[in-house]
């Protein structure tokens, strides 16, 4: 037909989407390159697409202080996998209560769990019972538990996905050969749920592993620090020392002690290489599980 | 439906039982605890020496939050304060960056903090309760300490009554110019003789002749422009742009942009940087200081000067450079009460809280501890006869187990000298205190309640000019009219009248 | 009677004993704290503790109302969204066009990939990344100004410019998500559909708007109608640590969340900052509903309750 300006088509639509994932990732280059610049040069000339003068000096200091990044990236992934195993798991059970038809107080449960989609108590109580009641301040569980485990729109996700895709008579049926609802979890959901358990298990996984608030909040002890709090306690010291000329008149060792803008970039760097290594490998599962979860947003 | 309204009532019900249950928790039970407490020991014992091992915990900012000697220091000041009570102290120290943010959600909390710093005064923490009155438990508890500060504690009362020690620090600077020493050497300058500002600029004359490649000035910070300080000594600030001059009676607060003293500094400014004295691009700064001086294009800045001012600059850039100080130093209210240790309300053991407030002003060892960790491994003794200390063999400022500000310990003048510093610095840092020139309003503190929409209003519009002005950037009439009018159409009147009706009171009830 | 209740509950166990740790986790994290809504209805003095606070029925509604950042924020807050459900929506839609057009499945693999990768990194990394580009003296977009002999822009003290700066950083974060939706729903079109329209000859863009585009429009308004129930809450890291939470664009990138927190830390206000918290709730409580029973009419399988 006319098969020619369908190639001249696609030309420019590849060109278009070339050059928009360049502008997508210039952010990124800008980021990766400063981490290997002098930091002399980001002061004198500030940053650049490539580095001016190429040098390591930044990975070194990251070398030097290597005890704290390590074991920052040993606090983020122990949080990350235990946190999203938790909330897989709570997730998935309260689920699939809920997908059942019918039985007592079945409309309390939901509306128990749509209800916090509604309302939150605010800082200041949440930071009172955790810290008071709880004594999770300055603990591994303070980055576990508050906020991130469970959500009602990860459960409403799962709950449909179970009652649209897994047949009725299937658990019917296992029911009937004797098995326990929890051999039915085990047995019949996570493997034909799978698809949006992984897909929440990478929402609950991405949000673990990007979390600062948490840290900001319940963990003062630089022990347990994970690598997104380093970077916003960095990220805050700047902001503390643009603000508080009398105080930073009098306290100037802090600015002695603020690693240089590249040391910034080079850890920002280090805290998104996971991320950068392993997408590529889950991405698949990201997008079957956005597309699974599209109609739910 | 009928269900559906059955459940959400259910759900309520919850709530309010949740509601009732945290708010209980709250602050009921410690009140309990307390009145047992007070009630458990009926022979009148000593409160400080109740058979109960407190723990105190004092909550100040830092760089690190665990530092390798935090447990060591501990136990050096526990050991001290067996000799006076029943308790042991916890040294809970915050990041720079977050230290607001999580003093904040501690005292809104009531956790049970002993002392807490903070450098924003005590007023607000006064008013809505988080801060404790200590009036009478200093009498009782702390007279030693208070009689030490008893020249300075009225900056840190909020309606007569006392609600936190102010730390040891230089409580005012001497204005004037910072400046790389191989330059002035170079141009044969004798700092000594420089003794106004029409004699700074003829070196910055110099400086532009024989390096015309290097920027003369670069600001001391983000937000007091390059020549801001050359003024901040004329005045006594109560708020943004609401200042009380300090050449005046002190009985009138005016608007510091409206005046002449303003307007002809902004001609300056603006004369000094058609010379080219000013950076490039200084009112995008973004980077420190130290961060220009170290990147070696830079002769010096405007900026306060204190004793140690050199050593500092020096161990933060790596560049030695020469103060010469032009302007006298005036003590105002905020620099005083800047710094101070206050007791929170929910402190669970006022009693000890204040005991450890007056150790810390009043012991020497304390002091030693607290700004330098333990003698032996973060410090030696290299002086005996001036009490002169430095870092132990192997030992350099990246590997020290402790490190702390000395105007963040309750009194440094107490201790130790570092070696770096001027064998003198206690006493030249006495000297600049006791020879500042209060201010008419010393002792008064502007409470912003009532304003605080004008006072964002306000704010907003000198963030908008203030840099460009006093970098020079702006044609200085036109401009300063423009703020001028600006700053009215904030209500920046509203507030010259409410802090003149508080200056008014105050004055007529001293 | 009781043994059926005996029986109901041991049919039922296993069905509670699964629900309890969801029970419980919301019950910590959510149904307790909201005990502190009280707050917003007290005179907090901390001396007497938050349930011996005196009661002050609305003052801190009505104190926050008189002040001008009532209607700031809530402006600010549903402009913001408003502009970031449009511009993502619209860049999403094209997008997905083009990558459905296209025939290399590995190069809209690839395009994918790359859109998509914002998604995954923290507010702070983007932090980083805004200030890599926005420093006044050495941001890389002031580099540019420069070369092309225009003045360089303090971009954190210059209110003026936030609202594209965080449209622009909002649409590169989020775009990517969007278009995976979009094109999903686009791959879902019956391919017959095409065939029969292409027997009748039309051109691309009659297929892209004649067919696509109506295919498409239950997504659209599905995902519009959750968006429009969200409106009234912003992404607390977007608003407060990419602007570095700068005093001079407070007026430009305060949002209700951001004024909750910053009442709290830096004004010491925690009844003004409840208020605030509680007046969030209960707007976006009925926006939530709205947007639900609009959702339940149009297409009921995609509402939320």
């Amino acid at each position: 037909m006319h098969y020619r300006s369908e190639k001249i088509y696609q030309v420019f639509f590849n060109l278009f989407m070339i050059l928009i994932s360049i502008a997508t990732l210039v952010p990124l280059i800008v980021l990766i390159s400063s981490s290997f610049t002098q930091n002399k040069d980001i002061t004198l000339y500030g940053y650049s697409l490539w580095p001016r003068t190429f040098s390591l000096e930044a990975y070194g200091y990251i070398w030097k202080e290597r005890m704290q990044i390590f074991r920052a990236y040993f606090i983020t992934i122990f949080v990350t996998a235990s946190g999203t195993l938790l909330g897989v798991i709570s997730s998935v059970l309260y689920a699939y209560a809920l997908s059942k038809r019918e039985f007592p107080l079945k409309r309390f449960f939901s509306v128990y769990l749509l209800f916090t989609m509604l309302f939150n108590g605010g800082l200041v109580p949440t930071y009172i019972m955790y810290t008071r009641y709880f004594g999770i301040k300055n603990t591994i569980f303070a980055l576990i538990i508050p906020g991130l485990l469970m959500n009602a729109f990860n459960v409403i996700l799962v709950r449909s996905y179970i009652q649209n895709n897994v047949p009725q008579a299937l658990i019917e049926a296992a029911t009937i050969d004797g098995a326990n609802e929890f051999i039915i979890v085990r047995k019949l959901i996570f493997p034909l749920a799978k698809p949006i358990i992984a897909t929440i298990g990478l929402f609950i996984g991405v949000a673990y592993w990007n979390d600062w608030q948490n840290g900001l909040y319940y963990v003062t002890d630089d022990k347990l620090y994970s690598i997104q709090q380093i970077l916003n306690n960095m990220l805050k010291n700047i902001e503390y020392l643009s603000k508080n000329t009398t105080s930073v008149a009098k306290s100037t060792t802090l600015a002695g002690t603020l690693p240089a803008g590249t040391v910034r970039m080079a850890i920002a760097v280090v805290g998104m290489l996971p991320i950068l290594v392993i997408y590529p490998f889950i991405q698949k599962y990201f997008v079957k599980g956005i597309s699974l979860g599209a109609v739910k947003g | 439906m009928k269900k559906k309204w059955k459940s959400l009532i259910a759900i309520l019900i919850i709530a309010a039982i949740a509601l009732t249950g945290c708010g209980a928790g709250g602050s009921k039970e410690e009140e309990k605890k307390n009145d047992a407490q007070g009630t458990a020991s009926p022979e009148e014992k000593s409160p400080l020496r109740d058979g109960k091992m407190t723990e105190l915990r004092v909550v100040f900012p830092g760089n690190a939050s665990s530092p390798a000697s935090l447990e060591a220091v501990q136990e050096g000041i526990n050991e001290i304060l067996s000799q006076y009570m029943d308790a042991t102290v916890k040294l809970d120290i915050q990041e720079w960056g977050v230290f607001a943010d999580q003093q904040s959600l501690m005292l809104s909390s009531g956790e049970d903090v002993a002392l807490m710093f903070t450098y924003l005064g005590t007023k607000n923490y006064a008013a809505n309760g988080q801060a404790k009155d200590i009036t009478d438990l200093c009498n009782t508890y702390a007279a030693d300490g208070l009689k030490l500060i008893s020249q300075y504690i009225d900056a840190c009362k909020v309606n007569d009554k006392i609600y936190g020690f102010p730390t040891f620090h230089e409580y005012s600077s001497r204005k004037g110019l910072i400046c790389r020493t191989d330059i002035l050497e170079e141009l044969g300058v004798d700092p000594a003789q420089v003794k106004t500002w029409d004699d700074v600029e003829a070196i910055f004359k110099q400086v532009k002749q024989k390096h015309p490649e290097m920027n003369v000035l670069c600001p001391a910070d983000a937000t007091s422009g390059v020549f801001g300080y050359m003024i901040s000594s004329k005045y006594d600030e109560l708020t943004g742009g609401v200042v009380t001059l300090m050449d005046s009676d002190g009985k009138t607060v005016v608007n510091l942009y409206d005046t002449d003293m303003y307007k002809d500094f902004a001609k300056m400014a603006y004369e000094w940087n058609a010379k080219g004295y000013v950076m490039p691009d200084a009112t995008t700064a973004t980077e420190t200081r130290q961060e220009y001086l170290a990147a070696g294009n830079c002769f010096g800045y405007i900026g306060g000067i204190h004793p140690g001012t050199a050593t500092q600059e020096l161990k933060n850039s790596g560049i030695k450079v020469t103060t010469i100080s032009i302007e006298e130093p005036i003590l105002i209210t905020s620099a005083v009460n800047f710094a101070q240790y206050m007791v929170p309300s929910s402190c669970s053991t006022p009693e000890k809280a204040v005991k450890l407030l007056d150790l810390m002003i009043t012991n020497k060892d304390i002091n030693n501890l607290m700004m330098y960790g333990v003698e032996g491994t973060d410090y030696v003794v290299k002086d005996e006869a001036n009490n002169i200390i430095g870092y132990p063999d192997g030992v350099d400022s990246s590997s020290v187990g402790w490190s702390n500000e000395t105007w963040l310990v309750g009194n440094g003048s107490l201790g130790y000298i570092w070696e770096s510093d001027p064998p003198t610095i206690w006493e030249q840092y006495k000297e600049l205190n006791e020879s500042s020139t209060p201010s008419p309003l010393f002792g008064f503190s502007y409470d912003t309640e009532k304003v605080k929409t004008e006072i964002t209003a306000v704010t907003n519009v000198i963030s908008k000019y203030r840099l460009v002005i006093q970098a020079g950037y702006a044609d200085p009439d036109k401009t300063v009219a423009s703020m001028v009018s600006e700053l009215q159409a904030a209500g920046i009147q509203k507030i010259i009248d409410d802090a003149q009706a508080q200056v008014d009171q105050w004055y007529s009830s001293k | 009677m009781k043994k059926s209740f005996r029986y109901k509950l041991k049919k039922y166990m296993p069905i509670y004993i699964m629900l309890l740790p969801g029970f419980l986790y919301l019950l910590i994290n959510n149904y307790i704290p909201m005990g502190g809504i009280l707050i917003a209805f007290k005179h907090m003095d901390y001396s007497k503790g938050i349930l011996g606070s005196d009661w002050s029925g609305l003052a801190n509604f009505e104190y926050l109302f008189k002040t001008p950042d009532a209607f700031r924020i809530t402006r600010n807050t549903i402009l913001y969204n408003g502009a970031f459900i449009i511009s993502t929506m619209v860049m999403a839609i094209i997008f997905a066009i083009l990558l459905s057009e296209i025939w290399s499945k590995r190069a809209v693999k690839f395009y994918q990939t790359v859109l998509l990768l914002p998604y995954m990194l923290s507010m702070i990394i983007v932090s980083y990344l805004a200030y890599s580009f926005l420093a006044g003296d050495t941001g890389l977009l002031n580099g540019v100004l420069e070369r092309f002999g225009r003045e360089k822009v303090s971009w954190y003290s210059r209110p003026e410019y936030w609202p594209f700066i965080l449209v622009i950083i909002n649409c590169w974060k989020t775009v990517g998500y969007s278009t995976v939706i979009y094109l999903a729903s686009i791959l879902g079109i019956d391919g017959e559909l095409y065939e029969a329209a292409s027997v009748d000859g039309i051109t691309k863009l009659q297929r892209i708007r004649y067919i696509m585009l109506p295919m498409i429009k239950p997504t659209i308004i599905t995902i519009l109608l959750l968006n429009i129930g969200r409106i009234f809450y912003s992404d607390f890291g977007l608003f407060y640590q990419v602007p570095m939470s700068s005093g001079a664009l407070m007026d430009a990138t305060n949002t209700i969340d951001t004024y909750v927190y910053r009442g709290l830390i830096s004004l010491g206000d925690v009844a003004m900052s409840s208020a605030a918290g509680v007046y969030q709730s209960l707007v976006g409580f009925l926006l939530v509903l709205c947007a639900n029973w609009i959702t339940k009419r149009y297409s009921s399988e995609n509402a939320l309750f």
